[in-house]
């Protein structure tokens, strides 16, 4: 599925039958036909080449996020595990003062500041979920840093710097590759959100939030678009979450349950 | 005891804090001169743009205006309309203040003991067929967005069936639809932790020192099990309400209703920010004091934190 | 066809046997074990861990985990039979015909419940009393089980009180009703020496007075000199041999018995050095064909490998062993 999923999104655009942007006034929520095989929105595009583009949509933004997340979380996390005293306690605070509210409200913040945009969903989710991240590095870097290997460095006069990226960070990443993969269904989740509610991915990029809704005015009448649309979010999401349990069960790291 | 509580105060207090400074910052610097944008096609008459100025407080100093921000939300004030020239956001947001919390409150009653429910049901009988499905609905519960699940149940109860309204908001009848899909999520969520902990808890040995006295079933799960579930339960009950708030804004945006959720949305579109940011106050003080009601009931029903503080 | 009841009869266990899985993946963990005790006798069952003494009490006590299959050719307890019952039959004769007293009394008790609460659970379920004859006889309960100033410690929790008094406390609500027979597992091995010996004591008068069974479970040989009337020995899921518990103790039969004797330090013993048993006691998944000690036993002959020897009374013993150590050693002054 995962795989699957992938695939569609890097090559949406060369299996995209139509442009995704081309409007047909004729087309305007026609039924599914041999031309629009999913049938055209309230402007006449092609549902299946914008929901094929869709898909590259909300992966991109999942991965930004996601490359974003594990940055700052890890570094976050590794200083206020091993520094400890005062960077500790600072990161941890921020950390709990940011779960203290829930997602929806950072990211109605952000877009308020930012204006609603794909930079604006790329920033709230970023915000929101680099703590998750932190979290789990953190307490991995607290007990790694008491395994005799690293005290063996330390012993043997390693720069701490060396230690942590040769050392910790190999170890942390079958938690990290995991958290990670279970993190991605949740990202494509809340941008689906975002973009439902008109925050996130705008016109004329097409994105499955948008797409439903667009379609749930006409989904008396023309019910394809919100359907295919919620087809896909449902499909892709419960495809990554499988891959992600699958992928826990066969590393099961420490603390990745978290 | 007092000194946890101390620290759960205070860190609402951080909380409530850092929302007044971040709806702040978000009010005063943000792109464009609201001014100009409500003076419209008035852009040159000056007298009004001054006057606006004035009676939002533009032409003070930022220090000035942050005191002024600060004591009006002592007071309850909001403070002005940027959509709507002159007017309290209280007022905006009043109608919405009159619905937002039905919804809310009643998918937070329906999840809570849906949830129990299922979740108790899946764990005495867990392994079995009964179990089974009930946490394969409660995964796509859970892995698929709210919007989701409403539209297919909006085209099969109100579209398909005729059952219920497609929108709106005031009869009975508009409730329901909404009031269930803003519960989706958490009652498959808490469902699926109070068959987690309920488990746990079965599987402890008091809970066998209980079956070994004689106590019934029935007692062994409500009086030892789901009591001592309760506890971990209660302290995600808190995390749950931000999924409920979440719940809420998305099914007004989806059922068209007027609540404030819907008008933080178009507020949004609108740069209405007072409005916005009165609303996300409002969000995050309701959830920051549920939160601390939540630790606060941890306390009173755990003896063991009760009474090793203090 | 009446069963005869004796109405000093404790315990009866017969041929009790106890599996989990199916087919290739079936494993015996209790294989044909028989039990018998009279009102007021303590039998002490011992065995290294995992020979199964915990396991036969909490299948006799029908409190096996899911999963786990019991048979049994008679299984008796305080009078009743505890073998057909189920559901709301056993639930009248757990607690009311037997009490149950676990190894560890930090997490057998219900943290979130008074003390005072868990022992007037049983007292109102069996015996439904008002609320102020249960508050008495809580009191009076855990005046005998040598609380001080019982009635002030009523409404403490489990978390209050100190290791020894968590487990009066059990035993007090193991007693409530006025049980014929109580299931001791462990009850001494989460407390500290000096405790140990007054819960013992306790335990032992408690039987004395009220006219109680007990079956005690332990691995510790010290506590069945000090106790018990008869002793029981466990290994791999059998009773290899029972007796008086002064006789069995001082020169037993079974090789494995006296293995396990050995390996108890003695003041008076002259000997210097401990003898450990050799071996590892083996897994319920690959338990050896006939007698189930024979790799471990310097007696084992070929017969031992092949047949598996039955429990042969003795005396007042009886004894599951082709070669057991001659009965010259007991006879000597």
């Amino acid at each position: 599925m995962v795989v699957f999923i992938v695939l569609v999104a890097v090559f949406a655009h060369w299996l995209a039958p139509h442009s995704y942007t081309r409007t047909d006034l004729f087309m305007s929520w026609s039924l599914p036909d041999a031309r629009y095989l999913l049938g055209g929105d309230a402007v006449g595009r092609d549902i299946l080449s914008r929901l094929l583009v869709g898909a590259q949509v909300s992966l991109t933004i999942a991965f930004s996020v996601l490359t974003i997340v594990l940055i700052v979380g890890t570094v976050l996390g590794t200083i206020a595990g091993w520094h400890g005293g005062w960077a500790d306690g600072l990161i941890t605070r921020a950390t709990d003062l940011t779960l203290a509210f829930p997602e929806l409200i950072i990211a109605i913040i952000v877009a308020a500041i930012m204006g609603p945009g794909v930079p604006a969903v790329i920033v709230a989710l970023s915000l929101v979920g680099w703590t998750g991240i932190a979290r789990i590095v953190r307490s991995l870097t607290l007990s790694l840093r008491n395994e005799a290997f690293v005290e063996a460095a330390m012993a043997a006069g390693t720069r701490p710097a060396a230690i942590i990226v040769f050392h910790l960070l190999p170890n942390m990443v079958p938690a990290l590759v995991v958290r990670a993969t279970a993190g991605i269904g949740f990202i494509i989740m809340e941008e689906a959100t975002l973009s439902f509610l008109g925050l996130g991915v705008q016109e004329p990029q097409p994105t499955w939030g948008g797409m439903i809704r667009d379609g749930l005015p006409a989904l008396r009448t023309e019910p394809w678009m919100a359907m295919a649309a919620s087809a896909a979010l449902a499909f892709t999401i419960v495809g990554f979450n499988l891959f992600g349990d699958g992928l826990r069960d066969a590393l099961d790291p420490r603390g990745a349950r978290r | 005891m007092s000194q946890y509580l101390a620290r759960r105060i205070a860190s609402f207090v951080a909380m409530i804090a850092v929302a007044v400074i971040a709806t702040f910052i978000a009010n005063r610097f943000v792109p464009g001169d609201p001014v100009l944008v409500m003076l419209g096609d008035q852009s040159s008459n000056l007298d009004l743009a001054a006057r606006l100025r004035a009676d939002y407080g533009l032409d003070l100093p930022l220090h000035e205006q942050f005191v002024r921000y600060v004591t009006g939300l002592l007071r309850g004030d909001l403070g002005l309309s940027f959509r709507f020239p002159g007017v309290p956001v209280g007022e905006v947001i009043a109608d919405g203040l009159r619905i937002s919390p039905v919804i809310g409150l009643a998918a937070l009653v329906l999840s809570l003991t849906l949830g129990t429910l299922l979740g108790a049901i899946a764990a005495v009988r867990a392994g079995s067929l009964v179990d089974t499905g009930l946490m394969f609905v409660v995964v796509i519960g859970l892995s698929v967005p709210g919007f989701v699940v409403a539209t297919g149940l909006v085209w099969l109860l109100s579209v398909r069936l005729g059952w219920l309204p497609v929108a709106g908001w005031g009869t009975p009848q508009q409730a329901i639809l909404p009031i269930i899909v803003a519960a989706i999520g958490p009652i498959a969520y808490f469902a699926r932790l109070t068959r987690t902990f309920l488990l746990e808890t079965l599987g402890q040995d008091y809970v066998r020192t209980a079956r070994a006295k004689g106590v019934p079933e029935r007692g062994v799960v409500l009086h030892h099990a789901l009591r001592n579930a309760t506890v971990p339960l209660l302290t995600v009950a808190g995390i749950m309400m931000g999924g409920l708030i979440t719940g809420t804004i998305v099914v007004e945006n989806i059922f068209n209703i007027q609540g404030l959720g819907r008008i933080a949305v178009t507020s949004i579109a609108a740069r209405d920010y007072p409005v916005t940011m009165g609303i996300v106050l409002l969000f995050t003080l309701f959830y920051g004091t549920i939160n601390l009601l939540v630790d606060i009931a941890y306390v009173l029903v755990d003896p063991r934190i009760r009474l090793a503080v203090s | 066809m009446t069963i005869p009841v004796d109405l000093h009869e404790a315990l009866t266990i017969e041929d009790l046997r106890v599996g989990i899985g199916r087919g290739r993946d079936r494993v015996e963990l209790l294989d044909g074990i028989s039990l018998s005790l009279r009102r007021g006798e303590i039998l002490a069952l011992v065995g290294e861990s995992g020979s199964g003494k915990s396991m036969t009490a909490l299948a006799a006590a029908r409190l096996l985990p899911p999963g786990a299959e019991l048979g049994a050719r008679r299984l008796v307890v305080g009078g009743a039979d505890v073998a057909s019952a189920g559901g709301a039959a056993l639930d009248r004769i757990r607690g009311k015909s037997f009490g149950f007293v676990f190894q560890e009394p930090m997490t057998s008790l219900n943290p979130l419940l008074t003390i005072g609460e868990q022992i007037a659970e049983p007292i109102r379920l069996h015996l439904h009393l008002d609320r102020a004859a249960t508050r008495s006889r809580v009191i009076d309960l855990l005046g005998a089980v040598g609380f001080p100033a019982a009635s002030t410690r009523l409404d403490d929790y489990p978390h209050q009180l100190s290791g020894g008094q968590r487990q009066r406390a059990m035993i007090a609500m193991a007693i409530a009703c006025n049980p014929p027979f109580l299931f001791a597992d462990e009850p001494t091995t989460a407390l500290d020496v000096t405790t140990q010996a007054q819960v013992l004591t306790l335990l032992r008068s408690l039987c004395r007075e009220r006219g109680m069974g007990m079956l005690l479970i332990t691995h510790d040989l010290g506590v069945v000199s000090a106790v018990a009337d008869r002793v029981a020995v466990m290994y791999a899921g059998r009773i290899v041999e029972t007796g008086p518990a002064a006789a069995v103790l001082a020169a037993p039969h079974h090789p494995y018995a006296d293995a396990l004797r050995r390996a108890l330090p003695r003041v008076s013993a002259k000997v210097a050095r401990l003898e450990a048993l050799e071996g590892q006691p083996p897994s319920p998944r690959a338990f050896p064909t006939g007698c189930r000690f024979h790799p471990r036993c310097a007696r084992a002959t070929a017969r031992c490998r092949t047949s598996v020897p039955a429990l042969v009374p003795s005396g007042l013993r009886t004894v599951a062993c082709f070669n057991p150590i001659a009965e010259t050693k007991e006879t000597a002054p």
